[in-house]
């Protein structure tokens, strides 16, 4: 099987997000496909250009060390090829991707976390009741405002929702930007005085491993980082100091391929991984083989949009990928194929 | 597609020649084999070599389920083990578990392992590895001449127990590496016969003649102190790894920047195992180099590796009952397009060889020598080839 082309489609208004998707074609008919964002278009056009025609998509490990080498080229660019390469591999064996990678049928502990910072408290309501009540997350992640009092009636909020379903919610929170180490190590420990809380992103930058590491040692609750790394060598210094508790990995930036060589160095230093959402949550199906997966972010647990579908369900608040081959994505215009 | 059954064959054979290193210079013959052939309920089977026992032990873990799942299965194994640890007998078991699943997914998927675990490529660079302090000069001259018309341009020379032989046969096997490369890589491996400061007073010496690439196991397995020790004094890199048996156990070595090229075969949990491994030093910037394994079927693995180097070729004849795909050519492991490892059993010959089995010297595994890691015990006269004429 050899790659003809690339054809990158923009969702326009079908689709919230400024997305575009990205199909590949091959001589043997299949396309495959991956959900990048529209500033991505351009690079992977020239990326695929360059590298790519004539290959076999099954030979994606390779071609991914490949495109490594390329200097310059935006890894998200890179991690859009990445993924829709895997979904040609997957549909030669005319079997879903979760499959293709080795795993068994993934019901990955799943958590919600949102887009945006929820300001209002009609939004927190709404998300909620969406997240908690509907789809029956035992894990969330909030935005912190700041504001203390606020932050400790916002998060209370969460948690009596996750109540409802589980006896053993996990509470994650993420830093606003720019809070200094010392007011993120105010902030989180006065949170723990009344919340149990599982982690902490944005702590600091993720390249900030001392930073990271001080948090982590005057908390109770774990540090997660790592979700803006785009190459193998930035996770080393974290991993190293043991600065991070929970290794945080966007198949976004790093693709398939680079998440599950991270995630398995993470298992060398037997440290959680979580994978951070992508769209139409196809991040599920690498879950099943990772070693230390802790959970995945689904930011938005319908299964696509008016731009595509694919076949990831959550219940009950685990994250399940479906049957359909490769990674289920199909683009609305089409329909099923 | 489910797995169903498995066979275990037990076989002994007889290599085409002697190997040794400076634990056992006088070199063994006999190697006992094992195959592991998977079942399945579609009439595809699947199969590895090398460490069949134990397999009952762990088979409930992945019966009734689909092969193609097998980094799943490697996990659900990993946990069986909890508590014991996936060490020893158990963790052979595993990695001959883990290595059949995969063969029985490249096969489902009708291609050559090597691309199921998405290598770009089916070459793979080759080094020469004697297994040769139990060759005489000529013989060691020859398998590495034999070597490099094959395009092998690096070899590794088992050493450790005699400088001055050492030097001689370095000599030796880099003029016959000569007609290769201008240039013959050159590796020594003392198989952890020294302390590290020995192995740095034996290194230094060695290196005021010759330009090595990297000294494996130069100290004990676990000892990283002792390993990163050796790799500061040194200028050759530092490998090690062949006989560790998980990911965890190279945690201390990596972390603490003991070790300069990671040695990685089947025995580090299968092929999963082996790619965990490979993908935690690849974090690390450490290269990684595949151990030799029989009929090189290995390669598969190396060939899909990101920090892979090259692969070590030994070839003592231990392919009596298999058929293989692949061959040396240029200096490369050439992989074929046979599915799944490209290896089949002659089921015939194997049968030949159980019913009656070969003699002959010695038997794998042999125990550490004398002296190993505190002074060192020369060969006697006659115990190796070279000693005979002194």
């Amino acid at each position: 099987m050899k790659l003809t082309g690339v054809t990158v489609i923009s969702h326009g208004r079908a689709s919230p997000a400024a997305s575009c998707s990205v199909e590949l074609h091959t001589d043997a008919g299949l396309t495959g496909i991956a959900i990048t964002a529209q500033r991505n278009r351009s690079t992977v056009e020239n990326l695929f250009k360059s590298l790519l025609p004539g290959q076999d998509p099954r030979t994606v490990t390779g071609l991914w060390e490949k495109m490594q080498q390329v200097r310059g080229a935006r890894a998200e660019a890179r991690a859009a090829l990445d993924l829709a390469l895997w979904d040609l591999k997957a549909k030669a064996n005319q079997e879903p991707l979760w499959k293709t990678l080795g795993g068994a049928r993934p019901r990955a502990n799943a958590h919600a976390a949102s887009a945006s910072a929820l300001p209002s408290d009609r939004a927190l309501a709404q998300w909620t009741e969406t997240m908690m009540r509907t789809h029956g997350f035992r894990g969330a992640q909030l935005q912190l405002t700041g504001d203390g009092k606020r932050d400790t009636w916002r998060l209370g909020l969460v948690r009596e929702a996750m109540a409802a379903v589980t006896r053993s919610p996990a509470l994650m929170v993420r830093m606003g930007a720019n809070a200094s180490t010392g007011e993120v190590l105010r902030r989180v420990r006065k949170l723990e005085r009344t919340f149990d809380v599982t982690w902490v992103e944005n702590a600091a930058p993720d390249r900030e491993a001392s930073a990271l590491k001080r948090v982590s040692d005057g908390i109770y609750g774990a540090v997660c980082a790592g979700g803006r790394l785009e190459r193998l060598g930035d996770f080393l210094v974290c991993l190293r100091r043991r600065a991070v508790d929970v290794i945080q990995l966007d198949p976004g930036r790093l693709g398939i391929t680079g998440a599950l060589q991270v995630a398995d160095a993470a298992f060398g230093y037997e440290l959680p991984v979580t994978l951070c959402a992508l769209p139409g949550n196809v991040h599920v199906h690498a879950a099943g083989v990772m070693p230390t997966l802790m959970s995945v972010e689904i930011l938005e647990p319908a299964p696509g949009n008016a731009a595509f579908t694919t076949d990831v369900r959550i219940e009950q608040g685990w994250a399940m990928a479906g049957d359909l081959p490769g990674n289920g994505i199909v683009p609305a215009r089409r329909g099923r194929r | 597609m489910k797995v169903t059954g498995y066979r275990v064959e037990n076989y002994l054979m007889k290599m085409d020649r002697l190997v040794g290193d400076a634990n056992l210079p006088s070199g063994v013959e006999m190697l006992p084999g094992s195959i592991l052939f998977l079942e399945t309920d579609e009439n595809i089977t699947g199969l590895s070599l090398g460490y069949g026992g134990g397999v009952e032990g762990l088979f409930p873990a992945i019966e009734g389920r689909d092969p193609r799942e097998v980094v799943a299965l490697w996990i659900r194994m990993n946990d069986f083990l909890h508590k014991s640890g996936n060490e020893g007998a158990a963790s052979m078991a595993l990695s001959s578990i883990d290595m059949a699943l995969w063969d029985l997914k490249a096969r489902i998927a009708g291609e050559p392992l090597w691309r199921t675990l998405g290598a770009r490529t089916n070459r793979v660079k080759a080094y020469a590895s004697g297994l040769d302090y139990c060759l005489s000069d000529e013989d060691l001259f020859n398998f590495y001449r034999r070597m490099a018309e094959r395009g092998i341009d690096s070899g590794k020379l088992k050493v450790g127990l005699d400088l001055k032989a050492d030097l001689r046969r370095l000599g030796l096997m880099r003029e016959a590496l000569s007609v290769a490369s201008r240039c013959p890589g050159l590796m020594i491996d003392p198989n952890e016969y020294w302390s590290p400061k020995q192995a740095v007073r034996y290194v230094r010496q060695i290196e005021q003649h010759f330009d090595l690439i990297w000294v494996e196991e130069p100290a004990r397995r676990w000892d990283y102190d002792g390993l990163r020790q050796v790799s500061r004094q040194v200028r050759a890199a530092v490998a090690t790894g062949e006989n560790l048996h998980n990911l965890s156990q190279f945690y201390p070595l990596l972390a603490n920047d003991a070790v300069d090229i990671i040695n990685v075969w089947t025995g580090h949990s299968g092929v999963t195992g082996c790619r965990q491994v490979a993908h935690m030093a690849h974090v690390h910037g450490v290269p990684v180099t595949m151990m030799n394994a029989q009929a090189n079927y290995m390669a598969h693995v190396a060939a899909a590796l990101p920090n892979h180097t090259m692969m070590e070729v030994v070839d003592p004849g231990r392919e009596h009952c298999l058929k293989f795909d692949n061959h040396v050519e240029d200096g490369y492991i050439i992989l074929g397009e046979s599915p799944g490892f490209g290896v089949e059993v002659d089921e015939k010959k194997l049968k030949a060889l159980q019913q009656d089995p070969p003699t002959g010297r010695g038997k794998f595994p042999f125990p550490r020598r004398e002296g190993a890691g505190r002074y060192i015990a020369p060969p006697a006269p006659g115990e190796v080839p070279w000693r005979q004429g002194e």
